[in-house]
């Protein structure tokens, strides 16, 4: 490795009470800068307690946290807010919100408790939404879009924040095909412009279909990190999800599927 | 960015002044409802009664106005929740609770029962606030709801004692009408001992106005966005239960402003809290001023406040929930 990483975990533990066994433990991988990061698991394998470390909004009980070659403890909240976006699973929005509005709350990190944000502001929103091909729908309720549309908007509001890193929980999870492919797609050109994407998924084909790297997740543990090509096996998959799983090409593509014949 | 437009933003400064400065001549002096405003230069009377009399209260009820409907919009926005109220925890019947322990124990004296009244509705607060710490499941959010909600059952289940402790002809209609809330005893000195306190709590709101709705959005993409959550929201909770509670200290319970004028705001000038925030300050101000020209001039004795702000805000409410012509406004 040449290049040094912009997020790195090493053998980072954190339970969410002294009492409880540790939620994940011995977290271990390195994320390359400008690379998409799949962080791929069955549902409770700890992704989302992974995000939220590197996110900062947990800290590790062992271990170190590294961002941009410092320990992310030593940032200043503001100061990090302005290098980490995050898409969670799902926002949720109390009040009938504009989508711009929303939008430009990305812009917090850059703005005092008692500023406003400034029409500068309110044109990097705007910048958001036309980054992800959504400027026609500044106007709207967010409440009143679809859900691959409000999945869009709330990729702009993180993008408002030009971040250097981006988390995504499960960002493809609720949606249909097209969207699926319509946000993939945004998240391989946003790591074309040099933005580091590190989103979580449970759908094995989501992740080998954009992936530079995968880190394979299972009850709290890394099983293996790594570049896609030797991660993305049969056998390390099979690991992962705990049934038998095949892996198949397709034009080009990597696809895994349930290797079990109904009787 | 949707902003308000400008006969909004002109109806919102110019109505509350005109209201502001119609309502000094609106009483029972000389005679039920108008006073002509000529009078003032001939009848030293009719100076000394708006001086000294309906200029500290109105300013009292603006005042009063603006606190319950910022507080109750800062409350919805932080608890993410359109249902809560400033009071609900504990701090309105905990007041209830220290003004008819005073007038019990101490006697129906305005500053008696007014220092009661806030000391109260603090310790509510602050058992509402260590019994969530006491909760081990759920959210903050949830957590302080629950809380609260104890807290404000033990206290009014309190105010059952005392009233049936409490003589029957001279404690209880004290009692009673303090409930009701009303502005009939402020004056220049009790306004005056509040009101620096609670200026500078609207202004901490005030300067806040959009930052709240980062507060509003889940705790997570809260803190991915830089905010300080515990910090900020503890600050502006302060700030609206502090603001709340010197005002139930001076007006007795005053109730639904808190909870009704919020929603008229957002349903005039949208969810924006940048705007919505001030405008519910405007609206709720004068929303009280009004209903006080009601209840000292309709009759020719009192009519307790309380009664009139749920009154008109119930049925305000209902027209604007139901009505469909403010949707395009949002």
């Amino acid at each position: 490795m040449s290049v040094a990483p912009i997020l790195a975990f090493h053998q980072v533990g954190f339970g969410y009470a002294k009492n409880l066994p540790e939620a994940v433990s011995r977290l271990n991988f390195t994320v390359p800068p400008g690379s998409i990061t799949a962080i791929l698991g069955p549902n409770g394998a700890g992704k989302t307690t992974l995000l939220h470390l590197a996110l900062g909004l947990l800290h590790p009980r062992f271990g170190e946290i590294e961002v941009g070659g410092k320990n992310i403890c030593e940032y200043r909240r503001r100061e990090l807010s302005r290098l980490i976006g995050l898409v969670p699973q799902n926002e949720y929005l109390p009040y009938e919100f504009s989508v711009l509005e929303y939008v430009v709350l990305g812009r917090s990190p850059y703005l005092g408790p008692l500023d406003m944000p400034d029409p500068k502001n309110v044109a990097i929103a705007r910048e958001a939404l036309k980054t992800v091909s959504i400027a026609h729908l500044a106007d709207r309720v967010v409440h009143e879009l679809s859900g691959g549309e409000i999945q869009l908007v709330i990729v702009a509001r993180a993008l408002a924040q030009q971040p250097r890193i981006l988390l995504l929980d499960e960002p493809t999870s609720h949606l249909d095909l097209a969207n699926k492919h319509t946000i993939l797609k945004i998240l391989h050109e946003l790591a074309r412009t040099g933005v580091t994407v590190v989103f979580s998924t449970h759908d094995p084909d989501a992740a080998s279909e954009i992936a530079d790297r995968l880190v394979l997740m299972r009850n709290g543990r890394v099983l293996d990190a790594g570049h896609v090509d030797q991660v993305f096996t049969a056998e390390k998959l099979t690991k992962t999800y705990g049934i038998p799983v095949k892996v198949v090409q397709l034009d080009g593509l990597k696809i895994a599927l349930h290797d079990e014949k109904y009787a | 960015m949707k902003k308000p437009k400008d006969w909004q933003v002109a109806l919102l400064i110019t109505v509350p002044l005109a209201i502001i400065l119609l309502s000094l001549f609106i009483g029972r002096y000389p005679a039920p409802y108008w006073m002509p405003p000529q009078l003032l230069e001939s009848d030293l009377l009719a100076r000394s009664l708006v001086v000294n009399l309906r200029l500290p209260r109105l300013i009292a009820a603006f005042l009063l106005g603006m606190s319950l409907s910022a507080a109750g919009a800062v409350m919805q926005m932080l608890f993410r929740n359109p249902l809560v109220e400033p009071g609900f925890l504990g701090v309105t019947q905990g007041a209830a609770f220290g003004a008819a322990l005073s007038i019990l124990l101490i006697g129906s004296y305005p500053l008696a029962v007014g220092s009661s009244a806030i000391i109260f509705a603090f310790t509510g607060l602050a058992f509402s606030y260590l019994l969530a710490r006491r909760i081990h499941y759920g959210g903050w959010v949830l957590r302080l709801v629950l809380a609260g909600i104890a807290v404000s059952a033990f206290f009014s289940s309190g105010v059952g004692v005392l009233k049936y402790l409490a003589d029957p002809t001279r404690q209880l209609p004290e009692i009673v009408f303090w409930l009701l809330g009303g502005l009939y005893a402020v004056n220049w000195p009790e306004l005056m001992s509040v009101l620096p306190f609670v200026l500078a709590g609207l202004v901490v709101i005030f300067l806040m106005r959009w930052r709240l709705n980062v507060l509003a959005l889940s705790d997570e993409t809260a803190f991915s966005l830089g905010v300080s959550l515990e910090r900020e929201r503890l600050l502006l909770l302060i700030a609206s239960v502090a603001i709340t509670a010197l005002m139930v200290s001076i007006a007795g319970i005053v109730g639904w402003v808190g909870l009704i004028i919020p929603h008229i705001s957002r349903r005039l000038v949208g969810p924006n809290a940048a705007y919505a925030l001030p405008a519910a300050m405007l609206i709720g101000g004068t929303f009280v001023v009004l209903c006080d020209d009601i209840a000292r001039s309709l009759l020719a004795g009192e009519i307790p406040l309380g009664i009139l702000t749920s009154l008109i805000g119930a049925f305000l409410f209902i027209i604007i929930m139901s009505g469909r012509k403010f949707k395009v406004l949002r």
